[in-house]
Formats: structure tokens, C-alpha cells, sequence
């Protein structure tokens, strides 16, 4: 019975200690989009919607951007780096952007029509100007 | 009575005394009071001044830096190099064991505004032409596009490219510190290195990608000078035309591929090209066509790449292909390679290029991320046979970096 317990709690999805949530710009392309567009979004393998250029920013380094990375976009922080490294690389593309504060992601998705970010759930309430899509 | 009330009256007198005494002391406090606010005030409304001077300032800076930026050249804001030192045993390339400068590769990327964007890709390289006394170092220009994005499925690029014929040649372009081995398969060789298949053309493409519940499916198109073949310390090997064309024809090359959903890592696709080449002697002049299909699939921690390439022209047609493994454990990643060619024995488009003979090689090795984007240590083994020539163990180490 223990062996089964172990088992069974080996398996479970861990625990984040830090939520967050998707904020999107209410006027733009991205109020309905499911996670499989975010993924996409953050990959840089969909760049426009309706015309609109999409401007996905991300939170600097740290617990955030590593629970995001993971949860939504499926891979690490190294492997992420990676990845855009050969897409700069390859394509001549440019890394999204990083922003140190909540503050300063919301007031770039409330300008930016195209744009998406990620924000600590704890600090969501409130907020004027930007549309949560989904808690993943 | 008489002097209670007396003492009554004092005692009144002195209480208004102090009373007023007080009262011109309170009105004292309280000017000075008064005093300090109005001074503190004027303290606060210099501040805030100077606040909204230097704000005013801040922006003008800001607009001013704004209005250089737009026409500062771009060039170099986005610049990095690929390089790698090599060293090897006695092999078909190298008469002697040697360490060796590979090869430096500075790239340039630059974006101005959401849809045009260029990439600039320079090479320095020495040459591995074996049995030369004289080895030069030379400079190729490997890419240089402008591109405009009109949305997903409409990218348009003109300038040098690397053909999109299966996967590694648009994958790891020069990029040595991505990739597990210490070289390409030999038959994917650049063209002045022995490769059989032309990796670059100077033209025009067009690529893009729908996305859908199923996958992502994607193409890329490219038109331009087909190769020809040139004579380069007595063999013939493939050259792009990057200045002119030796001919009238054009050379096409078409890939289609599919990144499944629920299989996130894998992409699968087919690819062609046609073109006419001929040889320095005009004893070669055909049309080829090279043909195939691809499967590279990345699931931690496994990465497994295959790709099949045929040749074709109107006398004979070759094979080549190759199958790598890789296991991508913390940091370190052993994998086994194995890679052949098989010309067909009348093929005047082998026979005629120096790279073109029966060959095959079992690659197997290892590889060390001492950074997983900036540097990385490889070691391998190289089994190497070719027909009606010296068969090679080769052991290899190489220093692969990116900055």
C-alpha cells in the first residue's frame, strides 16, 4: 500500500509555489487564443495574426519565467535560449523581450496591440487595460 | 476677607500675565512656523521643477537618441562569430596528424521594423586541399538576404542562401557547436570541401507555414543560379554561380515539411531540385536531379536524424544517405553516425566531381556542452572506406565555440 502511495505521488505534476497568469492586449488579435498559439507565439513560429504583429515579452530570469517556460512553452531555459539563439541565427530573427517588473509587462501589453505576456497570479487582481486569457 | 481678595486679584493678574505671555510666545512659535512652511514650500516647488526640467530633458534625450538610432547603421548590433580548432590523426583530408584552424564564421542579423529584416554570414577558411604546399586562407561569403515578412505563409528573401534540401544544411548552416559531430556527413559537405550536393544558391525564395490542429506544415522555395563545376587543385567540385550564371537554366529547389502536434520535436519532409551543370571540359552536360526526404525527431533524451538523398540524370542515378543517434544526457551527448554514398557506375555527375566515389563511414563519439550556446568539446571516432582508395581510422577532437 505505501509502494502504491509512493508511486501514485511520484507521478503527480509538481506543485508550483509561484501561479501566474496570460495577459493579452484587449483590442488585439490574441483574447481567444488557446495555448497551443501561445506556444507558437513564444517559438517564434507565429508572427502574425489578422495582420497584426505579435510582440510576445517575457519576464526577466528567474522562478517565473522557469515555471512558464515549462508549463506553457515545454521547455527549459537553456533549451529556450537554444532555440532562439538558431532562430537569430537562421532566420535573422529577434529574441522577444524581457521585462524586470509586473508593471512594466502590463503597461507594454496595454500599449502594444499585438502583445502577450505572463504576470504573477498574486499580482493580477485589479488590472486596467489587458485581458487574462487563460490560467494555464 | 480683604486680603483673600486682594490675593484673588494678584493672582488673576499674574494668570493674564502669563497667559499673554504665553500667547505672544505661541504666536512666536507659530510664526516661525509659518516661516519654515512657506520656506519648505518653495523648497518642494524648486524640486518639482527641476523634476519636470529634467523630465523634459530625459525625453528630449530619449527623441534624440530615438531619431539617431533610426539611421545609426545596424550592421554589427547583432553580430556573432562560429569557430572551432580541430585536431586530428592521419586521415583522407589530412596527410599528418594536425590541429587545425576550422573555420570562423561571423554572422550579422538585423530588423527594422516588424517585417524587413537582413542576415549577413561571412567564413573564414583555410584550405584542407591535402598534399598542398601552399595552404591559403580565404574568405567566402556564405549568406547575405533581405527579407520582408508579409505574414506566416509569405516570407520573401533575396541573396545567398543554404539550399533547403533535407535537414542539417538549414538546421546548423555553420553553426559547429550545435551539432554532436565534428563535421557534416561527407556527402553534405560544402561545396569546396567535396560535397556532392549544392548547398548554397544566389536567387530568390519564398517560405512560410500554416499552422493547423494536426501540425504545422511548411515550405520554402528557392530560384537562382544553378552550381557548375569548377577545377580547383586538380579535381572538379561544385561552385555556386554567385555573380553570373554559366547558363540559361535555373535551378529550383522545393522542400515540404510537417511538424505533427502531438509529437512536439519531430519534423518530417520531402525535398527537391533540378538544375543543369557542366563540367571545366564540357564532357559533363546534363540536368540532375537530386531528390529525397528527411525525419529528425528530438525527444529528451534522444535526437535521431535521417536523410535520403537521390541523384538522378539522364544516364544513371546514386544514393546517399545517413542515420545518426544521439543521447543527450546532462551536458553530455555520445552518438553513433553512419553515412554513405553510392554512385552509380555510369554516373557522369559523380564520376565527374572529386567527391563523388563510393564511400561510406561509422562516425561514433562524444560530446561535452561546456555551454550549450557558446561552447562545447567534441571527441570521436571515424571509420572511413572509400572505393579504390586507402581505407582511414580516423580519431578526431575539436573545440567548437559561438560568441
Amino acid at each position: 500500500m505505501k509502494f502504491l502511495v509512493l508511486l501514485f505521488l511520484l507521478f503527480q505534476r509538481p506543485a508550483y509555489a509561484l501561479d501566474f497568469v496570460i495577459i493579452v492586449n484587449p483590442n488585439g488579435p490574441l483574447v481567444k487564443a488557446d495555448m497551443e498559439v501561445v506556444r507558437d507565439i513564444y517559438l517564434g513560429e507565429t508572427r502574425f495574426i489578422r495582420d497584426i504583429k505579435l510582440k510576445p515579452v517575457n519576464s526577466t530570469e528567474g522562478e517565473l519565467k522557469d515555471i512558464f517556460l515549462k508549463r506553457v512553452v515545454g521547455m527549459g531555459l537553456k533549451e529556450y535560449r537554444l532555440h532562439w539563439v538558431k532562430k537569430v541565427f537562421g532566420e535573422g530573427l529577434t529574441i522577444p523581450p524581457s521585462f524586470a517588473t509586473t508593471g512594466d509587462i502590463v503597461g507594454f501589453v496595454r500599449r502594444e496591440e499585438g502583445a502577450i505576456g505572463y504576470i504573477p497570479k498574486e499580482e493580477s487582481s485589479g488590472m486596467e487595460g489587458v485581458t487574462v486569457i487563460s490560467p494555464p | 476677607m480683604k486680603g483673600f481678595a486682594a490675593a484673588r486679584k494678584v493672582l488673576v493678574l499674574i494668570s493674564l500675565f502669563l497667559f499673554v505671555l504665553n500667547a505672544n510666545a505661541f504666536g512666536g512659535e507659530l510664526d516661525e512656523l509659518k516661516k519654515e512652511v512657506e520656506k519648505q514650500k518653495s523648497v518642494i516647488e524648486q524640486l518639482e521643477k527641476r523634476i519636470e526640467e529634467i523630465e523634459a530633458r530625459g525625453e528630449k534625450v530619449k527623441v534624440e537618441e530615438s531619431e539617431r538610432h533610426e539611421i545609426l547603421p545596424l550592421f554589427g548590433m547583432n553580430l556573432g562569430a562560429f569557430g572551432d580548432i580541430d585536431l586530428s590523426s592521419q586521415s583522407r583530408e589530412k596527410t599528418n596528424g594536425s590541429f587545425a584552424l576550422g573555420s570562423l564564421s561571423l554572422y550579422s542579423t538585423a530588423n527594422v521594423g516588424e517585417r524587413l529584416n537582413f542576415l549577413f554570414e561571412m567564413e573564414v577558411e583555410s584550405s584542407n586541399a591535402k598534399g598542398a604546399t601552399d595552404m591559403e586562407t580565404h574568405v567566402d561569403i556564405e549568406r547575405l538576404w533581405a527579407g520582408y515578412t508579409f505574414n506566416d505563409f509569405l516570407i520573401v528573401r533575396a541573396g545567398r542562401f543554404h539550399t533547403p534540401l533535407g535537414w542539417w544544411n538549414t538546421a546548423y548552416h555553420h553553426g559547429k557547436v550545435f551539432f554532436p559531430s565534428v563535421d557534416r556527413p561527407f556527402f553534405l559537405q560544402f561545396e569546396d570541401f567535396d560535397g556532392v550536393i549544392p548547398v548554397h544558391l544566389v536567387g530568390a525564395e519564398a517560405s512560410g507555414a500554416v499552422a493547423s490542429s494536426a501540425g504545422r506544415f511548411k515550405y520554402d522555395f528557392e530560384v537562382g543560379n544553378g552550381p557548375r563545376m569548377v577545377e580547383e587543385g586538380g579535381k572538379n567540385v561544385l561552385t555556386p554561380n554567385d555573380f553570373a550564371d554559366d547558363n540559361n537554366s535555373k535551378q529550383v529547389a522545393l522542400r515540404l515539411s510537417f511538424e505533427p502536434r502531438w509529437m512536439p520535436g519531430v519534423s518530417a519532409g520531402v525535398f527537391g531540385t533540378n538544375f543543369k551543370i557542366e563540367d571545366p571540359t564540357g564532357a559533363v552536360n546534363l540536368y540532375e536531379s537530386i531528390y529525397g526526404f528527411y525525419l529528425y525527431g528530438k525527444r529528451d533524451p534522444v535526437e535521431f536524424t535521417t536523410e535520403y538523398f537521390r541523384f538522378r540524370n539522364e544516364t544513371d542515378e546514386a544514393n546517399a544517405y545517413y542515420i545518426q543517434f544521439a543521447y543527450m544526457l546532462e551536458g553530455i551527448t555520445p552518438f553513433i553516425r553512419y553515412e554513405t554514398l553510392d554512385g552509380g557506375k555510369d554516373d557522369p555527375y559523380m564520376n565527374a566531381l572529386s567527391g563523388g566515389g563510393d564511400r561510406f563511414q561509422y562516425i561514433a563519439g562524444v560530446k561535452y556542452d561546456l555551454d550549450i550556446i557558446r561552447s562545447a568539446l567534441k571527441a570521436q571516432y571515424r571509420y572511413d572506406e572509400k572505393k579504390g582508395e586507402k581505407t582511414y581510422n580516423v580519431l578526431e577532437m575539436q573545440w567548437a565555440f559561438h560568441f
